[in-house]
């Protein structure tokens, strides 16, 4: 008989996953839980651990991989985050067992991590990787025999080829608690070293020989001159292929959401609602989710790379350049992933496995000349030279410079100043030479697809909405010119000539939104800040035209081309000729070249991203390190925009 | 009266001045507490033996403890001491008894 009660299903058994870096306990887990998993961050934490769910005999099991280490007491954040989840102290993240994977051909090192976690009192199991390796190296490792001398659960599974799968979920079911004897013993010196003797033959049974194919790669790979041209190479190779391959799907996105707000706008009332749904939302999303094919390319293509065991190598190579500037050798992808985006190159510093190398190379990225900044410096530079290509090209490859140099010095001046400390010294596990898994890559990029477009969903969205709101209000009445030029539209159609009515509304358009511009609280901030512009030679509508940018750069050319009444076009030439006829009250040019030059320097440096510090937020878990960015970032741009403006005025420039 | 004979005192090298196919064990270092902890726990510390893929003082060291290869930066292989040896196989020993140095 029923009790009227709907029996609540026990919670499912969540199982902990801890192993030494490179043992495949992530392939593991992505053959057990695919896309059913997500990553976890913690407060106070700046590295993460994923959690996904899987099934074992119709019951539910919740997998937390927990980052790889060397060593449960280290004073490393990674250890730290395992030390805390398996002490129970992880919000949402306390364990009921462990699994421990051990690498065959590593015993020693894999049970000395087991001897550490066997005292955590939760039960174990062990799953043993790269058995097939181990074989091929003459070593027999038996499972069994493991299961028997650690007194746990032990099988052999390999994740990258699904084998052994159902065994190891049999065993996670079956986990216990690790024999007291075995923890007596395990506390012995010689605990480690009897035991790989009894299962494998003896710790010097176990591969030692050099891999002779392997030591040549090395060699090329970390060679001074041959390992830079390979390095430059595979990196030329990635940014052409996410320049290329993202082209196609940016502009799908760009035209869905276009087509997207073309369907609200006609299908909804003129009115507040439907420009906040079609000018902030619309309009603020389609700003950021164009990037979504460049950030994933960025990470499959850097999943591949890593798991070829190529990365570890490239490291060592960058070091020798970066470390001058307190940066560690993995600083280098971050750094150069975001020339085509800050955020994705923000994204890759998990690569980092230091905290201050990781922080300062955060907040140095968007120093970097993203493609965003591309249109502005395109503008700007034939404004600059407008009879010379190649002056026009210098400068083009100036902007690039002054803001890899400004990332650079920067970092040098953070590492000895705020984030003062020695670098974790620069030592790293070589991974074996492989083919990459493709299946685990597509799973990364599916992971940081999700953390991007989440965050563009909340923090970038309110963004957007906030920063449409100071654009679009108050309300702007048309202009009295406005009005008489569609006035005019309307006799000029009903005369028969649709062309010249249609340019006469455009030009009404173009007034309008001027005085929409001008009047917002927008338009109002910087009228305000205008006084503190002056020093760069920015008149009232420049700088308007640069705050608009801080919600991103490539508003500047939409939004100056507006306010000096040329309306916005396609052509870049257009404009430039349009831009340099205009003047300042006084009659004087406003595009002088020292004002430009100002400019141009600004924009090379200034931090007018808002998703960006969004995303320099979320990484490093704090607004402090993101006002600090765009502080320092402003400050520097400012700085020397003004000395570049004197520069040129010296120079005769001024006007 | 013999001479009273002593040890010689066995040949430290820093990391960075052992050439490739050297044999080696760890013999000291002037490394700070934590980064010889972070070492240790990566299976290089005076109980191991180790073979050297590829030394130099100006790029990375790469050696090879039992399966695993570790890439150790100039400024890291410079303060590690080594004591070359001539055994017939890098690992770990069992018995934590430093192998006699040739």
């Amino acid at each position: 008989m029923s009790s009227g009660t709907t029996p609540r299903a026990a919670p499912p058994l969540r199982v902990a996953m801890v192993g030494n870096p490179n043992v495949g306990k992530t392939s593991l887990f992505n053959r057990l839980c695919g896309v059913r998993a997500k990553t976890a961050n913690f407060p106070g934490s700046t590295v993460e651990a994923r959690v996904g769910t899987c099934a074992a005999d119709g019951a539910e099991l919740q997998l937390v991989d927990l980052p790889g280490i060397y060593a449960i007491d280290l004073e490393l954040p990674e250890s730290k985050l395992c030390r805390d989840c398996l002490g129970g102290r992880l919000e949402g993240c306390q364990p009921d067992a462990l699994l421990v994977v051990i690498d065959a051909t590593n015993l020693t090192r894999g049970l000395r991590l087991f001897r550490s976690v066997a005292t955590a009192a939760r039960p174990v199991a062990v799953a043993l990787t790269m058995t097939d390796l181990a074989r091929t190296r003459g070593l027999s490792v038996d499972p069994a025999r493991l299961s028997v001398a650690l007194g746990v659960p032990c099988v052999a599974a390999n994740g990258r080829e699904g084998v052994g799968i159902e065994p190891l979920l049999a065993a996670i079911r079956g986990s216990r608690d690790v024999p007291a004897t075995v923890v007596a013993a395990s506390t012995r010196d010689a605990w480690i070293d009897e035991t790989v003797l009894a299962i494998a033959g003896g710790p010097n049974s176990l591969g030692a020989d050099t891999d002779r194919l392997t030591d040549r790669l090395d060699a090329a790979f970390t060679h001074p001159v041959l390992g830079g041209a390979v390095f430059v190479a595979a990196m030329a190779a990635i940014f052409f292929a996410i320049f290329r391959l993202a082209e196609l799907p940016m502009t799908l996105i760009e035209e869905g959401f276009a087509s997207l707000g073309a369907l609200l706008s006609a299908s909804l009332p003129e009115g507040a609602l439907t420009s906040l749904l079609v000018d902030g939302i619309v309009g603020g999303l389609a700003g950021t989710v164009v990037f979504l094919p460049q950030i994933c390319l960025l990470f499959f293509l850097l999943a591949l790379l890593e798991d070829t065991g190529y990365l570890a190598r490239a490291a060592f190579v960058m070091d020798r350049v970066m470390c001058r500037f307190g940066l560690p050798g993995q600083a280098f992808v971050p750094l150069l992933s975001s020339h085509a985006c800050a955020l994705p190159g923000i994204m890759s510093t998990r690569l980092i496995p230091d905290p201050k190398d990781r922080l300062a190379t955060i907040l140095v990225a968007p120093f970097m000349s993203c493609s965003a900044r591309v249109g502005v410096y395109v503008l700007l530079v034939t404004l600059l030279f407008p009879d010379s290509g190649f002056l026009a090209g210098l400068a083009f490859a100036g902007c690039y410079a002054l803001g890899a140099v400004a990332a650079l010095l920067t970092a040098a001046i953070f590492r000895r100043t705020i984030i003062k400390g020695r670098s974790r010294p620069m030592v790293l596990e070589l991974p074996p030479y492989r083919l990459p898994d493709v299946r685990a890559a597509l799973l990364t990029t599916y992971d940081r697809a999700v953390v991007f477009l989440k965050n563009a969903g909340s923090v970038i969205l309110a963004i957007c909405v906030v920063m449409w709101w100071i654009s679009a209000y108050p309300v702007a009445e048309a202009p009295a010119e406005a009005v008489a030029l569609e006035a005019r539209a309307v006799d000029v159609e009903a005369s028969g000539d649709a062309d010249g009515a249609g340019e006469l509304r455009a030009e009404a358009e173009t007034l309008a939104a001027r005085a929409q511009q001008e009047q917002s609280f927008a338009g109002m901030i910087g009228g305000a800040l205008q006084p503190v512009f002056a020093p760069l030679g920015l008149d009232e509508r420049l700088t308007v035209a640069v705050m608009t940018s801080f919600i991103a750069r490539e508003v500047f050319r939409s939004t100056i081309t507006v306010l000096v009444g040329q309306g916005d076009s396609d052509d870049d030439a257009k404009v430039a000729d349009e831009l340099a006829q205009a003047t300042r009250a006084d009659g004087s040019r406003l595009f002088d070249p020292a004002t430009t030059t100002g400019l141009l320097v600004f924009y090379v440096l200034a931090m007018q991203c808002l998703p960006t510090l969004a995303v320099t937020r979320r990484e490093t878990g704090s607004w402090k390190w993101a006002l600090l960015q765009l502080g320092w970032m402003s400050a520097v741009a400012y700085l020397l925009a003004w000395l570049a403006r004197l520069i040129v005025i010296g120079l005769g420039g001024g006007a | 009266m013999p001479a009273l004979m002593t040890e010689p005192e066995p040949i430290r090298l820093p990391l960075t001045q052992l050439k490739r196919g050297d044999r080696a064990m760890v013999a000291g270092s002037s490394l700070s507490d934590e980064d010889r902890a972070v070492l240790h726990a990566m299976g290089l510390d005076e109980r191991c033996t180790f073979t050297v893929c590829r030394a130099s003082s100006g790029g990375p060291c790469i050696i090879q403890l039992d399966a695993t290869r570790l890439g150790l930066s100039p400024d890291l292989a410079k303060r590690i001491l080594t004591r070359p040896c001539d055994c017939p196989e890098a690992g770990c020993r069992a018995d934590g008894e430093l192998p006699t140095a040739q």
